[in-house]
């Protein structure tokens, strides 16, 4: 099981995306072999929700909050 | 009284056909040693036509062996060569794996994490928080490990 399969499992969580130039909070919608994607949740730095597709390769971790 | 006399000469002597039967030739038959010599005629042009085809055969199985050769050894190059790359990442994991059930600190370019490593899988590492979140690592952010 690889990274992307591991990931796939926990779709629908709030996850927290750790990257070496930014940060993305939200809620996991969607993973493919070389990406993810994230409905960003509303914050002071992000008005309104966004989702984003991240690339894994580019990706330190991801932590899965409690649900 | 005079008797009459009916002469029936008159009438035309019946012709009667006599069937002869004709004489039959009679048929001559194979000799035992005829048969013998005709049955091992056949065996021998059968026994050739096996032995062409038999031949042909071990041909095409010959080539097909070469050609198995030649890929095993392909396989066994790209083996070789599939171990060479994997062989740092393997190493990561199986020192990873002797861990499971332990606490971890790991450090990564966007920081540092620590918890109970839970899972290893092909290119990752699963970390149980104290708070209960899962963190997943990808083995080549890892800088380190405590």
């Amino acid at each position: 099981m690889d990274f992307a399969d591991i990931l796939a499992t926990f779709i629908g969580r709030t996850v927290e995306v750790f990257q070496t130039t930014q940060f993305l909070s939200g809620q996991l919608v969607a993973v493919t072999p070389g990406t993810f994607t994230v409905q960003t949740s509303q914050n002071i730095y992000t008005p309104s929700t966004v989702r984003v597709n991240v690339v894994i390769e580019n990706t330190e971790f991801v932590r899965i909050l409690p649900a | 009284m005079t008797l009459k006399v009916e002469d029936k000469t008159d009438c035309p002597p019946k012709k009667f056909k006599i069937k002869i039967p004709k004489k039959r030739k009679k048929r001559r038959g194979l000799s035992l040693l005829e048969r013998f010599k005709r049955l091992r005629r056949q065996v021998a042009r059968i026994s050739r036509f096996l032995q062409r085809r038999l031949n042909a055969l071990a041909e095409v199985l010959l080539g097909l062996q070469g050609v198995t050769n030649a890929l095993r050894n392909d396989v066994n190059v790209l083996q070789a060569e599939v171990s060479d790359l994997t062989e740092e990442e393997d190493a990561l994991r199986s020192q990873l794996q002797a861990r499971i059930g332990t606490i971890i600190t790991i450090n990564t370019d966007a920081g540092t994490i620590t918890g109970t490593l839970t899972a290893v899988g092909e290119d990752f590492a699963q970390i149980l928080e104290a708070s209960g979140a899962i963190v997943l690592v990808r083995f080549e952010s890892i800088n380190s490990f405590i």
